[in-house]
């Protein structure tokens, strides 16, 4: 019967010396749990007559909710040659992610800039640029604002990316649209990014 | 990959030197036994009354056969016994009964003091009438044969009151009573199941071949098993040990499934190379294609899962020791056309119902998939104290790793998803559990025992550098029990208390994007408590009622997760200061056994105060990938309340079974249905035992016919565009009834017998959706599976 009572004496015992011996160990590394997101996009328009360029970047957290998201104010009867950037800030490399997107060939991705509400007649998208295959991309083009126009509304900018085992099957899904017109099916194209920068013209 | 952590190895090693120093534990077999039966002349087959039937003189157990030969011993402790039965003019005869896993059930004859023959025959059959005042199901050896090969969840899946929440073929999670995860407790062999339980993809990582007996307690249970049994218990036993010095026995199984063209097979081998030490050691392997509905093939639903278990015991007359060590491993595919990053994606899915492309069979596993390893080690042993074994002492630690990597369909930039896991979990748990148990002792005219004991949970998480799932926490948990069992005459009385303490320290992401995590505390206390009692109504009646109160502490899931999830569309947010919830549960349960009827009957009232849920909240979040509904943790007051039971009967070579269950789930806050709750099941089932024919022994066949009802009942919320919508976008699919084939038999081959069946499911290859099934909105459920399983048991 002693042994029964000095038991939980002995567990008492192991517990009060093997507890603290491992807080240490602290699972705290703010490092831990880094995400593969799209955490920022970059628009940057610049007038094709020289002036100032325009930029706008949407930010995202961790878990790709927006933080915030920069506005565009753009001028009547401009045309500008746009540049659209992807980056992951929380990687080591930021910019790594915006060379696969626009130079990956084994599954391809297409960007679509698409004027919503009052801008939508105003502005007009042209001269999409290619990938490396020679396939229609996105990521740089050219933006036109109708002269004499004003109001505020929205560009969409959305990121498509197609799946396909041999590259006609993803040219076939392509297709050369100045939007996306094949609807999201995800075995096959998906948006990886879809959402709104607001506009304004003046 | 096992990671075991300096500091983790040395508890490991003080835990498991102190035991081996201390030889304690065991299994949690505390409950009383009864030996019942009926005791006939062997020539003419009439009643014998007033027979002796004694199992222990010096303590007092035995009885005598009343007027129709019939005896009945209950609050046996569980021990094996030598039962002496004797009477006058006849040769007295003995009898080895083993009450250590189950009550026994014999039919003895014995023989006119002139006769030359005797006779024992042991049915050995389960005695429900002793397994206490709630409901219980149990899925015995050859039960479990006759579903081998299929996962844990499928195997309960056909006890009443049970149900699978399915993610395709090889995630099946038990749903006791409408409740599930982290409401269910999962005992692996003495050792509680500790994983990431709490996702309703997540499948208990089992070998469905190693446990020989399987148990389900319904409701809210258990003084002994700690926090959250909130549902149910779920207690998968190996085979006790062998300890007689003899030839290696074993069994080697072989299963085919036809319908994912699924092999499986299991060799188990066990002996004892000295008397009381006995060692099993047992492998199995599953490997699967792609599943098929009746239409088309269930694109990357193929898996491949291996197992291995060790198990090495020493068994003393006043004590015993045993090891146990196993390792689980799967990779599983996840259906493609599941898997969807936008909220259009899900739209199109849900507009089409079916898949979008064909997919051609394979075996191969490709993105999105799981890898799930589970390793498990442990210890226990006991040590019986005090003249004639009056107190036994037990204890048990065990050692756990659950590592969890899942890969999404695709990685952003087109990076190859197989090459790296979306999130990746390493989740290890030390337990030890501390108990000490008297001997049955005769109080207030009847028989009773005590147990009190004390347990420990060490827990932590940890996500590696990419993917954030679940916050990295660390967590204590302790707890301290009492409970006693008493019977007198027909009367059974059960009451036990616990009180738990938990201790959370959780990393969380500070929602602020800058990719910093904060550290919170939190704790938890609460009560446990459960009061039972049992009463017999003849030799063959008995009712229970049982009141339980179980808690469980908020999972770091419903505390801190916050993201995207891929097989819902929904955005998901924790609530960090959410507390316990607590189940009230009342039931009543009716019994029947006798050799040609056994009934079990229960119906219940489960309140849940504070009920964690997760609800739709009615906002939409803006993400770089569109927007998503936001749900948020939330805690209500619910209430559930059921019937659920079977019956079979036998008249001659027949058999007539018939299972059900009826659950109405309701949140009584907000006056709406629960979500997922099972729809109301019948299942109808008719077989015959058609004997010898030629070499073929033993040859049954039986029908089955599965019928169930569609689930009216769900609530729901507003749209985007502000119309009323289920909560989970889509009506329950329709009622869907299932017609199923089993054929069994054996054959002799030398010394052993062959055990075959075939099996057919899904017999007319009915188009189905089950409202559990979270495949039901991109597919249907599986059509036809014709199954063949052959088990060649070997040695002694």
């Amino acid at each position: 019967m002693t042994q029964t009572r000095l038991f939980p004496l002995f567990l008492a015992a192991l517990l009060l010396v093997v507890l603290p011996a491992c807080d240490s160990e602290d699972p705290e590394d703010p490092i831990a749990g880094e995400e593969e997101v799209i955490s920022n996009v970059n628009i940057t328009l610049t007038p094709v007559g020289g002036g100032a360029a325009v930029t706008a970047e949407a930010v995202f957290d961790e878990e790709s909710v927006e933080v915030s998201i920069g506005a565009l104010a753009l001028t009547a009867g401009t045309t500008y040659n746009a540049v659209v950037v992807f980056t992951n800030r929380f990687e080591d490399d930021p910019l790594e992610l915006n060379e696969e997107i626009t130079e990956e060939e084994d599954i391809a991705h297409q960007i679509f800039i698409i004027p919503e509400g009052a801008t939508t007649g105003s502005i007009t998208i042209s001269n999409r640029n290619d990938d490396s295959a020679g396939q229609p991309l996105g990521s740089e083009f050219t933006l036109t604002v109708t002269a004499n126009a004003s109001g505020s509304g929205t560009l969409r900018l959305v990121l498509r990316h197609y799946e396909g085992t041999t590259d006609t099957e993803v040219v076939a899904q392509k297709g050369d649209d100045l939007t996306p017109t094949a609807q999201e099916i995800p075995e096959v194209v998906e948006n990886d990014v879809n959402f709104v920068y607001p506009v304004t013209i003046q | 990959m096992v990671l075991l952590p300096r500091c983790s190895a040395r508890i490991a090693l003080a835990v498991l030197s102190l035991l081996l120093s201390f030889p304690v534990l065991a299994q949690d077999r505390a409950s009383l036994r009864s030996f019942s039966g009926t005791v006939v002349d062997a020539q003419t087959g009439t009643a014998l009354p007033g027979v002796n039937v004694v199992l222990d003189a010096e303590r007092g157990l035995g009885g005598a056969t009343d007027e129709d030969g019939r005896f009945s011993i209950g609050g046996l402790p569980p021990e094996a016994f030598i039962v002496r039965f004797s009477y006058i003019g006849y040769e007295a005869d003995s009898l080895r009964i083993d009450l250590q896993r189950e009550s026994v059930r014999a039919r003895v004859a014995l023989d006119a003091i002139s006769a030359v023959i005797a006779e024992v025959v042991v049915e050995g059959e389960t005695e429900l009438l002793e397994q206490g005042a709630q409901a219980v199901s149990i899925l015995d050896t050859e039960a479990l044969e006759d579903a081998r090969g299929q996962t844990i969840g499928e195997t309960i899946s056909a006890l009443p009151g049970v149900t699978a929440l399915s993610t395709g073929p090889s995630i099946a999670k038990p749903v006791v009573r409408g409740l599930h995860s982290d409401r269910v407790v999962i005992l692996n062999n003495g050792v509680r199941q500790e994983s990431q339980q709490w996702g309703a993809e997540h499948a208990p990582e089992i070998d469905p071949f190693a446990p020989d007996r399987v148990e389900v307690i319904r409701g809210a249970a258990g003084v002994e098993h700690g926090v959250g049994a909130i549902g149910g218990v779920v207690r998968l036993e190996e085979a006790p040990l062998p300890t007689q010095v003899g030839e290696v026995s074993g069994q080697l199984s072989l299963h085919s499934f036809s319908n994912s063209r699924q092999g499986a097979g299991s060799l188990e081998m066990e002996g004892a190379p000295l008397p009381g030490l006995g060692v099993r050691v047992q492998g199995s392997l599953r490997r699967a294609g792609d599943a098929r509905t009746p239409e088309y093939v269930l694109g990357n639903t193929s898996f491949y899962e291996r197992g291995a278990n060790v198990t090495v015991g020493l068994e003393r007359s006043r004590w015993g020791v045993e090891a146990h060590g196993s390792v689980f491993a799967t990779d599983l595919g996840i259906y493609r056309g599941s898997h969807f990053n936008t909220l259009a994606g899900l739209d199109a899915i849900l507009e089409r119902g079916e898949p979008a492309v064909t997919y051609e069979f394979d075996y191969e596993i490709a993105a999105p998939k799981q890898d799930i390893r589970h390793y498990i080690g442990a210890v226990h042993g006991y040590v019986d104290l005090g003249p004639d074994g009056a107190l036994r002492v037990e204890g048990r630690y065990s050692f756990q790793q659950n590592e969890r990597a899942e890969f999404d369909a695709d990685r952003i930039g087109g990076r190859d998803p197989l090459e790296q896991p979306a999130f990746q979990l390493t989740l290890q748990t030390h337990t030890l559990d501390l108990k000490t148990r008297t001997a049955p002792l005769a109080v207030a005219g009847g028989n009773g025992f005590a147990v009190v004991g004390v347990s420990g949970i060490l827990q932590r998480n940890l996500n590696t550098e990419i993917g954030y799932l679940i916050p990295n926490f660390r967590a204590y948990t302790g707890g301290v029990f009492a409970r006693a069992e008493w019977v007198r005459g027909p009367l059974a009385l059960e009451a036990g208390s616990r009180v738990d303490y938990r201790w959370l320290r959780a990393f969380p992401r500070v929602r602020s994007g800058s990719g910093f995590v904060e550290r919170v505390v939190t704790d938890y206390a609460g009560w446990t408590g459960v009061l039972g009692a049992t009463y017999r109504l003849g030799t063959a009646w008995s009712l229970g009622a049982n009141i339980a109160t179980a808690w469980r502490p908020p999972g770091v899931n419903e505390l801190y997760s916050r993201g995207i999830h891929h097989g819902t569309a929904q955005f998901e947010t924790g609530t960090p200061g959410l507390g316990p919830e607590r189940a009230l549960e009342t039931s009543l349960t009716l019994r029947h056994q006798s050799s040609s009827l056994e009934l079990e009957v229960s119906g219940y009232v489960n309140r849940i105060g504070d009920y964690l849920y997760l609800r739709p909240s009615d906002e939409y979040i803006v993400t770089n990938r569109g927007v998503f509904p936001e749900f948020i943790y939330t805690q209500d007051d619910a209430v559930l309340v059921g019937f659920d039971g079977g019956a079979t009967q036998r008249l001659g070579r027949f058999a007539l079974g018939a299972t059900f269950a009826l659950i109405r789930g309701t949140n009584l806050s907000r006056d709406e249905a629960l979500l997922a709750m099972p729809a109301d099941r019948l299942g109808l089932s008719a077989g015959i035992d058609f004997g010898s024919w030629g070499p073929l022994r033993d040859l049954t066949a039986e029908t089955h016919l599965d019928l169930v009802r569609e689930q009216d009942r769900f609530p729901t919320r507003l749209d985007e565009d502000g119309s009323v919508i289920p909560v989970d976008y889509v009506e329950p699919p329709p009622g869907y009834a299932l017609l199923g084939l089993d054929l069994g038999g054996e054959i002799a081959m030398g010394p052993s017998v062959m055990r075959l069946s075939l099996s057919v499911d899904n017999l007319l290859d009915t188009r189905y959706r089950d409202y559990l099934s979270r495949y039901r909105y991109f597919a249907l459920d599986p059509g036809r599976n014709v199954v063949l399983r052959l088990a060649l048991p070997f040695g002694a």
